[in-house]
């Protein structure tokens, strides 16, 4: 991987109508080609189907990209969606950066222009910020298997009792002095009108 | 509920809450207090032993109010776990204020109950001489009383001497019962030896308030006094008219029978000497014996007397005749009322207190009035006049009296006002020292003459062994109260020096004090759960029938009074700690020395199940629950509960079953006044109220609906069915509920065309919503999740999260997400389960890189980083920040605070955002 020389692909996602109706994505994509940089910028109907990854996956192979900016919907969507692409197609998942040019552009500005004009910045920020990304790595760790529930009415019980019959920890907090809640109150239930206890 | 309590794997803390969570998923640390319960869970049998001598009863929130509880309670016999709780809101503040720790409201609701030698135990477990503090005690406990703040203070020290009284004339069977004050033991308690003698000087209170202590550990101690009679100043200070002399014999007699050793006319002259005579330890407790004299002309004439030794000698029997004396006694206290009444009872002589201004007791000061004593105050004294050698008064001057600042009365003399007060005896009552002929003349005890004996907060001398206890020590007097608690410090005192530190430690309580505001007062006392009869105060026998003798002034109350004034309590801890519990409970298993605890568990994954908070209809008026027979559904439940308040029966208030029954949907739900929402589990749960009146109660049921939301599966068939049975439905809104004479009026409007828009019947059951739970904010913030508008938890998507969190690792199920049913309830909890298995049976987790790290070169460890990181992830060490990588969360607060830009952010740095802005900038 060279990290000196960035090869950026740029992707503008249309999401349907949804950013391309007030976003003019090719006038955005156009003007992100022109970039220092970036070797290929494409406007595409759905980037996160699978044909959109295989968009970027065969351009990375092609045309030798190194940094890829996608720019359509919130990162709390498909940024792991897109990380996992690039990196099935070789390249280190923190290669990566979104724009959001839905929520925060196209969802949000109703006029065209100024929406296209915000889009353009927006997807230029991560143009100028990919240049310097490193390969970052997650960092794995052991997890606790034992779970902590928090009051102890049916849900609790019934969560309880369910995780600690496949043999985990479990802790259950009650803040009264016994369990049961509400439902060691009642009578019969519906609709079967049985014994609540 | 019950596997839950037997499944090898499942920890139940109960009376537990959150306090902190911590840590990140797969790895999270959470911080739980558990509230102690008091009884020991493993060892409680929930055989009910504890609970049937618990005099303490409270509203029962289980119950919802129906009933009442004792203190000691369990919510019901099939709770898991199964073992009893004890509910303490606090320590009363009467046992707060009093120096001698006595449980007094616990005492006065075992009095309330009409059990007095129960009371009797609770009053002895920390005073060995009830008689003489129900008589003679200041009583701060009432000063602190909470009914104070509303009318006057509990009478506690009258309700204490009916409770000694009580004893006296039963003693001969107290003899026979065993000691509930120490549980297990016979009234004589019997004590394993521990072969250690311990020198007691004195027998007052101090002293043998130790002695009892020592002698109960096991210790053999032996008390020396001076007099012909032990007590010290309960004997020798405070005369019979106050505190007769056979109820003191009897508590010291009662001292000794348990083999506490007094040598009487034993004076003893040099008391560290005693260590070498085989003893182990000395105590010495020889109290303040001596009034002290002013230097002012004539105050050495043989016409002066000392109050001390005035009334030591009159108590001792010495016959002194007063008759035709004119009597001037110095002094503004209680010892001077008792030198003035004690003098009036020697042939009625005129007696004049003459002082700046009295501090004592008011209840004393007037039935020294009534006896003719004249206080003579606003004076200030300069010299005692004589003529022919003989006394013939005192000169004074008038003067200003202020208040008291610093233990001192602010007074300004006038001048020109000299007069005389006409007097042939005067007896000095101004004040007491010590004496310290227990030490041998070179003594090398540090004493502090005349303010006492300095020690350590051991209550050590200098000399290693030998100890200080009551008004000697500090060198002044004060009241037997005072001396109780200076015994028992002194005792386990001793008994630590003697076990080389091991022994009993000091006492704490651990308890905020449960002072009741005025609110909370009134509550009570409207709701009835307290008399609302004023103070009963004490009576006395008429002063011509007591002047020439020394009968007992005060009268005792009578049983009805006792019961009456204890019925004002309004027992502020809840439980008193009357220890009633601890002595009936055969496995040991209760323990009122328990305190919170902070637990620690680390956990993958957390589940949120807290529920929800039934809708309180007091602030829904038009729905009528302030009439009696208008209750919620959940109150039905417990009424036809076979184990609830009535046994199963439905009842009105008058008793009798309702003949005709209306229940109202959607009380404080689908309504803009209280809650938008459905809270979807009440028309299901109306219609089974329906069957359940129809079928056991045999009434009319009225249904009172606005839409019939029988979504569920079976669910339409059961409103079917309910129709079937031939209950009424109404369609329509509820508009009021009035009361009728004998009936209730349930109203409505849009009922469907010429149909009935009201009814009359005997009972209303509302149909309550749910509501978030009252802490759900405070706990929505501890945990880092949010709420939806509503005031629930919110789920991370309607849809695709409903039991996740934006918290990765929380979950949500059950009510506390949003109002839902029993069958939708269990089916997220399984929902629920399901994803924390599956997260935290992974093995491992993949955390984002995206964390601060420390260029080290540019660290100066200045620590600014670590004091605003929300998170506690850093921590300065040689010099240099470090970071806990698997707390920080990345939120660059560190970043931004470091002054020499030596913190950065992983996949944040300074180019890498700057290049961002730039770009967002062209």
């Amino acid at each position: 991987m060279n990290r000196s020389k960035p090869r950026i692909g740029a992707y503008i996602c249309r999401c349907g109508t949804n950013i391309a109706a007030t976003v003019d994505v090719e006038e955005v994509a156009k003007k992100i080609g022109f970039l220092p940089g970036v070797v290929i910028a494409r406007d595409y109907t759905y980037m996160c189907s699978d044909p959109g990854q295989n968009l970027i996956k065969s351009d990375i192979k092609e045309h030798n990209l190194n940094r890829i900016v996608v720019a359509s919907c919130s990162p709390l969507m498909h940024e792991a969606t897109f990380r996992h692409a690039i990196e099935e197609a070789g390249l280190n998942p923190f290669y990566f950066q979104m724009a959001n040019i839905r929520e925060q552009c196209s969802w949000v500005i109703k006029d065209k222009a100024l929406a296209t004009e915000k889009a353009i910045k927006m997807t230029t920020a991560a143009v100028q910020r990919i240049r310097y990304h490193r390969p970052e790595k997650m960092r794995p760790i052991d997890i606790t298997p034992a779970v902590l529930v928090i009051g102890g009415g049916i849900a609790g019980i019934e969560a309880s009792l369910k995780i600690a019959d496949a043999g985990k920890q479990v802790y259950l907090v009650e803040r009264e002095s016994s369990i049961g809640g509400h439902m060691a109150q009642l009578y019969k239930t519906f609709p079967t009108l049985d014994c609540s206890a | 509920m019950v596997s839950v309590g037997r499944h090898e794997n499942i920890e139940l803390l109960t009376l537990s809450e959150i306090e902190e969570l911590s840590g990140y998923v797969g790895n999270f640390k959470a911080t739980i207090r558990q509230k102690a319960r008091y009884v020991q869970e493993d060892m409680c049998t929930g055989c009910e032993a504890c609970t049937q001598v618990c005099p303490i009863e409270v509203l029962n929130p289980f119950e919802l109010g129906l009933a009442m509880r004792h203190a000691t309670y369990r919510n019901s016999a099939q709770s898991t776990p199964n073992a009893f709780a004890i509910q303490k809101t606090g320590i009363a503040p009467c046992r707060d204020a009093c120096p001698a720790d006595q449980r007094a409201m616990g005492y006065i609701s075992l009095v309330k109950k009409h059990r007095f030698a129960d009371a009797y135990w609770t009053i002895r477990r920390e005073n060995p001489f009830p008689s003489v503090c129900g008589r003679v005690c200041n009583h701060v406990c009432e000063d602190a009383c909470s009914r104070g703040e509303y009318d006057e203070p509990v009478n506690i020290v009258a309700i204490k001497r009916f409770v000694a009284d009580w004893a006296y004339q039963h003693r001969d069977e107290l003899d026979q019962m065993p000691d509930k004050s120490i549980p297990g033991t016979p009234f004589i308690h019997k004590h394993q030896p521990t072969g250690k003698k311990v020198a007691i000087i004195g027998s007052g209170p101090a002293g043998l308030t130790a002695a009892l202590d020592l002698v109960r550990l096991g210790h053999k101690p032996v008390v020396y006094e001076q007099f012909s009679e032990p007590g010290g100043m309960m004997r020798v200070g405070i005369p019979p008219h106050r505190l007769p002399y056979d109820r003191l014999a009897w508590e010291i007699d009662l001292i000794r029978r348990e083999g506490v050793e007094i040598h009487l006319n034993h004076r003893v002259s040099n008391a560290p000497g005693l260590l070498n005579k085989g003893f182990d330890a000395v105590l010495i407790a020889a109290g303040v014996h001596n009034a002290v004299k002013l230097p002012i002309d004539n105050s050495d004439h043989p016409g002066n007397w000392l109050s001390t030794e005035f009334l030591r000698k009159v108590l001792l029997g010495e016959r002194i005749d007063l008759s035709g004396r004119h009597v001037i006694v110095l002094g503004a206290g209680d010892v001077a009322l008792d030198v003035a009444r004690t003098a009036i009872r020697l042939g009625q002589p005129k007696v004049q207190i003459l002082c700046r201004g009295m501090r004592c007791s008011e209840h004393e000061l007037k039935a020294a009035e009534e006896e003719g004593v004249r206080i003579l105050s606003s004076r200030v004294f300069k010299k005692v006049v004589t003529a022919d050698e003989k006394i013939i008064g005192i000169r004074c001057l008038d003067a200003e009296v202020g208040g008291i600042v610093d233990g001192r009365r602010i007074v300004r003399e006038k001048p020109g006002t000299e007069h005389l007060v006409e007097g042939d005896l005067i007896i000095w009552a101004l004040g007491q020292k010590g004496d310290y002929d227990f030490l041998p003349e070179e003594t090398p005890i540090v004493s502090q003459n005349p303010t006492g004996i300095q020690t350590n907060n051991e209550m050590m001398t200098n000399i290693d062994g030998v100890f200080v206890a009551g008004d000697i020590r500090q060198g002044w007097t004060s009241f037997v109260v005072n001396a109780i608690d200076e015994g028992h410090h002194a005792a386990r005192a001793i008994d630590r020096y003697l076990n080389a530190g091991a022994g009993i430690p000091e006492p704490s309580h651990g308890m905020p004090v449960a002072k009741l505001t005025r609110e909370e007062i009134e509550l009570k006392i409207t709701a009835g759960r307290a008399s609302n009869q004023p103070r009963i105060k004490i009576s006395s026998i008429p002063p011509e029938e007591r002047i020439n003798n020394f009968k007992e002034v005060d009268l005792t109350l009578t049983e009805d009074q006792v019961v009456a004034e204890a019925s004002r309590c309004l027992e502020c801890g809840v439980c008193g700690e009357c220890m009633e519990c601890v002595a009936a409970c055969e496995k040991g298993a209760i323990d009122h020395t328990m305190r919170d605890r902070i637990i620690d568990v680390n956990i993958g994954a957390v589940i949120v199940t807290t529920g929800f908070k039934d809708f309180d209809p007091r602030i829904a008026p038009e729905y009528g629950y302030q009439y009696p027979n208008v209750i919620t559904a959940l109150e039905f439940e417990r009424m036809i509960n076979p184990s609830g308040p009535t046994g199963g029966k439905v009842v009105m208030k008058n008793g009798r079953r309702p003949r005709k029954v209306a229940i109202i949907h959607c009380v404080g739900s689908r309504d803009d006044k209280y809650h938008q929402y459905c809270s979807r589990a009440c028309c299901m749960y109306s219609l089974k109220t329906a069957q359940l009146v129809h079928e056991y109660v045999e009434a009319e049921v009225h249904e009172i609906y606005r839409d019939m939301r029988t979504f569920g599966k079976g669910y339409e068939e059961f409103f079917n069915r309910t129709k079937q049975e031939g209950v009424h439905f109404h369609h329509g809104r509820v508009k009021s509920i009035t009361r009728e004479e004998g009936y209730l009026h349930v109203s409505w409007d849009e009922a469907f065309f010429q149909q009935p828009d009201h009814v009359d019947v005997d009972m209303v059951i509302l149909a309550t919503g749910m509501e978030p739970q009252q802490d759900a904010a405070r706990l929505a913030a501890t945990l880092g999740i949010s709420r939806s508008n509503d005031g629930f938890f919110l789920e991370l998507h309607p849809k695709l999260g409903p039991v996740e969190t934006r918290s990765e690792g929380i979950f949500l199920a059950g009510a506390c997400q949003s109002p839902k049913d029993i069958p939708d309830t269990v089916a997220q909890a399984g929902g629920a389960a399901a994803a924390a298995l599956s997260l935290i049976d992974q093995g491992t987790v993949k955390l984002d890189p995206a964390i601060a790290q420390v260029q080290e070169a540019l660290c100066a460890g200045c620590g600014q980083c670590a004091t605003v990181c929300p998170y506690g992830a850093i921590w300065i060490e040689n010099g240099i920040a470090h970071i806990d990588e698997y707390n920080c969360k990345g939120c660059g607060t560190c970043a931004a605070t470091c002054p020499n830009k030596a913190m950065t952010l992983i996949h944040f740095d300074d180019k890498q955002l700057i290049s961002e802005l730039v770009g967002a900038l062209s």
